[in-house]
């Protein structure tokens, strides 16, 4: 018995043991895409997979870690986005103080949707954030007096560095290299530690996490606050990028669309996103030549996945514990076999 | 001997299902009881009720001369209220060792930023967690399998580990839930030892089982429930001769007419 259990230690999960070092090898090769490649178009592609990175990233921290089903991650992203547009236009706030504020914006604003949805589960939970990210969308679009509504927010200022000169895009590049390295960074940390296994324990089951003493409603805050807090810092270097911010950026397709990438990538593991992001981003560009079809053959490759690979190109979440042969043996018969130990 | 736990008359009623009805009750310091009764009788409600899984319709629970009624589940967990669960919910994709770091929870403090900054509370909380967490592993023998994923350990041994987990939190009362269900004699036999061990390390156990040879060995006291009442309380000795648990188990008419006919009871 023990000799089937060692063969077969991860069922499945044989990739996810080298996780560490793919991921020290992919942001490796990415720290070089600017200084390889001059083609500005490619870097501006290269930033947005960064981009996605931290947004996908930050989405797989609720829905991969702490089970719950997020699809209003735009919403967060908006916060952040508009936080830093206003404070820097009408109060020349920097771009370096506004990166940690909108981030803290946006987690802020997470806590006070708590309030109703921790103690929410499964659908009604999601139901909760659609109508939120779409709530928000419309605050933007309709408080003119604060957001100009519709004509958005032009005219950021371009963040400065010591006054040193920079070429544009390789720089925001650099500056979400280094999030996207922190946030991993922390990110690991966190769901190693204590707190992590707390979200983890909820991911599979809450009422034995509650009979653990794991205060469940709590660390789903928690949880929510510290995924919405990267979005928002997300936000706040999208808007700095583009120099220009409107509510149709975060329409309910962009969450979708950052769920997709976290669902093709794979959920429940720090390398799918990256691996989404990267993936989605660059078909979507290597396709753009073929205009509307372009969408269609988005969601072809979602349908695909999701009968060949339902749990992303490396999730650990296929919703259905994993099974020895064995096992499953034992189970119809009801009874184990000999002393066991 | 001291009172540890006791419900006073608790009832909880799902709609108009009365699964526990005015339960009253005692669990001594020290004793191993038996919670036996047909299925569908109210037992599992029953912890349900004193883990704090479910709110109370009415009635009181004193836990330690302290009213605990309605507190939630964490609370009593915090308490030393550990339970197993019937249909095992261990967490299948967390390793084994992670499985019973859970259950240091309560006793590790390190936040957020401890965890990112790998702070020496957070260094200490991890090294006390593991420490323990693999004597707790050694003690139930799965020690070995420490970094395997707990669903993919056997039935028998995801029994095992939940128990463990529940010792994570070092409970004063521990309450299993069908322990011994899917196993094989040899396997139960090991389990009713453990669970003796378990006691005289000073844990009072309260066990619900149908394994009636299981229960009569195992336990000092015996509460039988039916309906969602309790029918009968005393010494394995005394509970099966009581008639009523008899009659609750076998029926009544079936076994006097079977008599009469000179038929054989089975």
């Amino acid at each position: 018995m023990k000799t089937i259990l060692k063969k077969n230690p991860f069922c499945g999960f044989d990739l996810l043991r080298y996780e560490g070092r793919i991921i020290v090898v992919i942001m490796a090769l990415l720290f070089f895409v600017p200084l390889v490649i001059s083609d500005k178009a490619i870097v501006n592609v290269m930033t947005l997979v960064l981009l996605y990175i931290v947004l996908v990233s930050s989405l797989n921290v609720v829905n991969g870690y702490s089970g719950q089903f997020n699809v209003g991650q735009a919403g967060f992203y908006c916060i952040g986005a508009y936080t830093a547009a206003i404070l820097s236009t009408r109060f020349g706030w920097s771009f370096w103080i506004l990166l940690p504020v909108s981030g803290i914006a946006a987690a802020l604003v997470s806590l006070l949707l708590s309030i109703p949805t921790a103690k929410l589960k499964g659908m009604y939970f999601t139901i909760v954030t659609l109508g939120f990210s779409e709530i928000v969308r419309q605050l933007c679009l309709n408080w003119t007096s604060l957001t100009r509504g519709p004509r958005g927010i032009s005219g950021i200022p371009s963040p400065g560095f010591f006054g040193i000169s920079y070429s544009r895009n390789a720089f925001f590049y650099y500056v979400l290299f280094v999030i996207t390295v922190v946030m991993l960074f922390c990110t690991n940390r966190v769901l190693k530690s204590r707190i992590g296994r707390a979200w983890r324990s909820i991911r599979e089951d809450d009422a034995a996490a509650a009979s653990l003493g794991v205060q469940v409603a709590r660390y789903k805050m928690l949880n929510f606050a510290y995924s919405a807090f990267w979005a928002g810092v997300a936000g706040c270097v999208y808007v700095f990028f583009q120099r220009f911010v409107s509510p149709d950026s975060f329409t309910l397709d962009e969450s979708f669309n950052i769920l997709a990438m976290n669902v093709i990538g794979g959920q429940g593991t720090l390398l799918g996103p990256i691996v989404g992001s990267i993936t989605i981003n660059l078909i979507t560009e290597m396709f753009r030549s073929a205009l509307q079809y372009r969408m269609l053959l988005y969601s072809a490759l979602i349908i695909i996945m999701m009968w060949i690979r339902p749990q992303g190109l490396v999730g650990s979440i296929n919703r259905k514990a994993p099974e020895t042969e064995e096992k499953t043996e034992m189970k119809k018969g009801g009874v184990i076999d000999g002393s066991a130990s | 001997m001291a009172v540890l736990l006791e419900t006073k008359s608790i009832s909880k009623h799902f709609g108009g299902l009365k699964a526990v009805n005015e339960i009253s009750m005692q669990v001594n310091e020290g004793e191993v009881l038996g919670i036996i009764g047909p299925n569908g009788a109210g037992k599992t409600t029953f912890f349900n009720l004193i883990t704090g899984t479910y709110r109370l319709t009415e009635g009181e629970i004193l836990f330690d001369g302290q009213n605990v009624t309605n507190l939630p589940p964490e609370k009593m967990a915090g308490l030393g209220i550990a339970r197993t669960f019937q249909n095992i919910k261990l967490f299948k994709f967390l390793s084994v060792l992670e499985n019973v770091k859970v259950g240091f929870h309560i006793r590790t403090q390190s936040g957020l930023m401890d965890s990112i900054l790998h702070t020496k509370k957070y260094k200490e909380d991890e090294a006390l967690a593991n420490e323990k967490g693999m004597e707790i592993l050694r003690k139930v023998g799965l020690a070995d399998q420490a970094e395997l994923l707990a669903g993919n350990l056997p039935y028998g041994w995801q029994r095992r580990l939940e128990i463990a987990r529940a010792l994570a939190l070092s409970p004063r009362i521990l309450l299993l839930d069908e322990p011994a269900a899917g196993m094989n004699p040899s396997e139960t036999a090991e389990l009713m030892q453990f669970i003796q061990e378990l006691n005289r390390g000073g844990i009072t156990c309260v066990v619900i089982e149908h394994d009636m040879k299981f229960i009569m060995n195992l336990c000092d006291r015996i509460v039988v429930i039916n309906s969602g009442q309790k029918l009968a309380e005393g010494s394995p000795v005394e509970v099966t001769r009581d008639p009523k648990v008899i009659e609750a188990y076998l029926g009544s008419g079936l076994t006097i007419e079977r008599r009469k006919k000179g038929g054989s009871v089975v």
